[in-house]
């Protein structure tokens, strides 16, 4: 009983579990993918909040660079997000290191 | 030293006799059970005389006390149930454990407006309960329901049942923490979606037979099957599983499906293990007799359940019956508990039950016919799917003030409904709205002392030419509401509405 990223702060994620969400796609409800789409919005813009931070700061190289290695070692785990694409969730926590 | 503190009569059954004459006094022996602080301790058999309201006989037991006793149940009724004496025995002294309180806090004749204490929320009532089948209002999420007022969501015990299945909920607490729902919810009890979902469902005294949707293998719901299903659920209220017959069926059928859904009920109780936590209501059957209905109605209120549905009122039968089952059911049942008027969910009808002295319903219908691209208003309904919607820049209602008519205008919608799960979203949103505030509004004026004002104002709304339909005029009448000046000369009333839903719609309840 988790919510897909622990430390995620948008509405899916502080109020619904994996369970449910995937209660909800096998049951075919519309809100499967309302829910899924308010935490995945949020996550893309706190990826660009993060690369934002980062352009602003001068710290933008160090960033693409810690980025991809970790994008490369999650490729390597095979890990697949719910909508069936790389998930950026495993990044998140190294997002907030930079805000 | 032992202390009696309650005695209970055990076997003693209500059976209707022919009208005689004056006060019976009925003499008979009884069978006691006594409570004590080592629980129930003594059994004796004495005789009593009871005096017994004109037109009712009691029926003792015989001496032979066996370890099996029989419920009571009318002479008519074709099959028995019989139960252990320790089941009736917690029947009786656990129907009274009730986890709810019910104080109403104004009338008006018949309506009433009142305060429902539930373990998760308290409910102000009349109200509303939006369906919500798979565990979610479609579109809608938890904010949004709580934003627009909804007090108590409705599941399906059926679909619940399938998916994700009673056992998973049961092992991470119930619906209320799988779903994340902080206020009420009610679940029925399976026998209505048997029925309307399964064509192959048999329903026999032990329960409702049928193939299962999942390998087509044949399953049994019984009483005790659908109250252990909903006590892992866990929701505020519980639903009786009743034998669910269409009140456009007539004849022996009505009657059969009647008493089994009294003998049901004492089963249903007698499994239920979570009283202090759940409500268990009873469902009043009988399809128009009110013959039946008032049996039905006594059985019940007999057994002090904690609140009462009125069952078997969404299936097309015409408006001038719909209005007298739920009269007849309103007048008859308990003035301290609630009362549900099962899938009725149509604004004109909620306002003409709430007269009545209904507290509850429930309906698919606002939720359902947003997805369809229609908007409910209070001159009726606004179909956004029109073309005339195209280049409408107003909100839906220029008057509500829900989130949706603030911020939208018709013709963004129309570019939305049945293409975009937004405009399922945006319209559902609406209608309930336009629903719960319809039930505070019905509360408030009630409270006020301004509910004729307010039921006036309604039907000048729907009907600005006076065209009110008859059983309206004919509802308000016997609700003690005088609406002569928001409707036309009698002899114009009009038929129109005279079927309980336009026919197209009427699969739309629950």
């Amino acid at each position: 009983m988790s919510p897909i990223l622990g430390n995620c702060t948008c509405y899916k994620c502080q109020s619904h579990t994996k369970a449910y969400i995937n209660h909800l796609f096998n049951v075919h409800e519309m809100l499967a993918r309302i829910l899924l789409e308010i935490h995945n919005t949020h996550h893309y813009l706190a990826f660009f909040l993060v690369i934002r931070e980062a352009i602003k700061d001068g710290r933008f190289e160090k960033f693409r660079q810690t980025f991809i290695q970790s994008r490369r070692a999650h490729h390597e785990g095979e890990a697949v997000c719910a909508c069936g694409h790389i998930s950026l969730g495993v990044y998140i926590g190294f997002y907030l290191r930079f805000l | 030293m032992l202390f009696v503190i309650g005695a209970l009569p055990i076997g003693i059954g209500v059976s209707r006799a022919k009208k005689v004459g004056g006060d019976r006094r009925h003499s008979g022996t009884a069978n006691f059970l006594f409570f004590g602080q080592s629980g129930v301790f003594s059994m004796f058999r004495g005789m009593m005389s009871v005096k017994a309201p004109m037109g009712w006989c009691l029926c003792f037991k015989p001496n032979n006390i066996t370890n099996k006793v029989r419920t009571p149940q009318h002479p008519r009724s074709r099959q028995g149930y019989t139960t252990s004496i320790t089941s009736v025995l917690r029947t009786a002294s656990e129907t009274n454990a009730m986890a709810l309180t019910f104080e109403v806090l104004g009338r008006f004749n018949r309506a009433r407006a009142a305060r429902l204490r539930l373990p998760h929320f308290v409910c102000q009532t009349p109200l509303f309960m939006p369906v919500g089948t798979q565990g979610t209002i479609k579109a809608l999420t938890n904010s949004q329901l709580e934003d627009i007022g909804c007090q108590i969501i409705l599941g399906n015990t059926y679909h619940l049942a399938l998916r994700p299945t009673s056992e998973l909920l049961d092992e991470v607490g119930g619906l209320h923490n799988f779903m994340n729902w902080k206020r009420a919810l009610l679940t029925d009890s399976g026998g209505f979606q048997m029925v309307s979902l399964l064509h192959l469902a048999d329903i026999t005294e032990k329960g409702v037979t049928f193939q299962s949707p999942v390998d087509g293998k044949p399953m049994l719901l019984t009483p005790e099957e659908s109250i252990q299903i909903q006590n892992r659920i866990g929701a505020d209220i519980i639903m009786a599983l009743d034998d669910v017959v269409k009140t456009t069926i007539t004849g022996p059928r009505i009657e059969e499906a009647m008493y089994r859904t009294l003998r049901w009920i004492d089963r249903c109780i007698a499994a239920h293990k979570r009283p202090h936590d759940q409500n268990l209501f009873g469902i009043v059957q009988g399809g128009l007799d009110p013959i039946l209905r008032d049996i039905c109605v006594k059985g019940l209120v007999e057994r002090n359940l904690p609140g009462y549905a009125i069952g078997g009122l969404s299936g097309g039968e015409d408006k001038n019956s719909f209005w007298r089952v739920v009269a007849q059911c309103t007048a008859a049942l308990p003035e301290d508990k609630p009362r549900y008027v099962m899938g009725v969910g149509y604004p004109l009808d909620i306002v003409v039950c709430s007269a009545l002295g209904a507290d509850m319903y429930d309906c698919v219908y606002p939720t359902r016919t947003a997805r369809f691209g229609t908007a409910l208003v209070p001159e009726g309904v606004l179909k956004l799917k029109h073309k005339a919607m195209a280049d409408d820049t107003r909100p839906i209602d220029p008057t509500c003030p829900c989130m949706v008519c603030k911020t939208y205008s018709r013709a963004y919608i129309h570019c939305l409904v049945t293409k975009d799960a937004m405009g399922s979203q945006l319209l559902s949103y609406h209608n309930l709205y336009y629903m719960l505030q319809l039930s505070r509004n019905l509360h408030s004026s009630i409270v006020e002392g301004r509910f004729p004002e307010f039921v006036c104002d309604f039907l000048r709304k729907m009907f600005p030419k006076g065209d009110v339909p008859e059983w309206v005029c004919d509802a308000m009448e016997v609700a003690g509401i005088d609406i002569s000046s928001c409707c036309a000369q009698f002899s114009s009333c009009q038929e129109h509405d005279s079927k309980s839903m336009p026919e197209e719609e009427v699969s739309l309840v629950r």
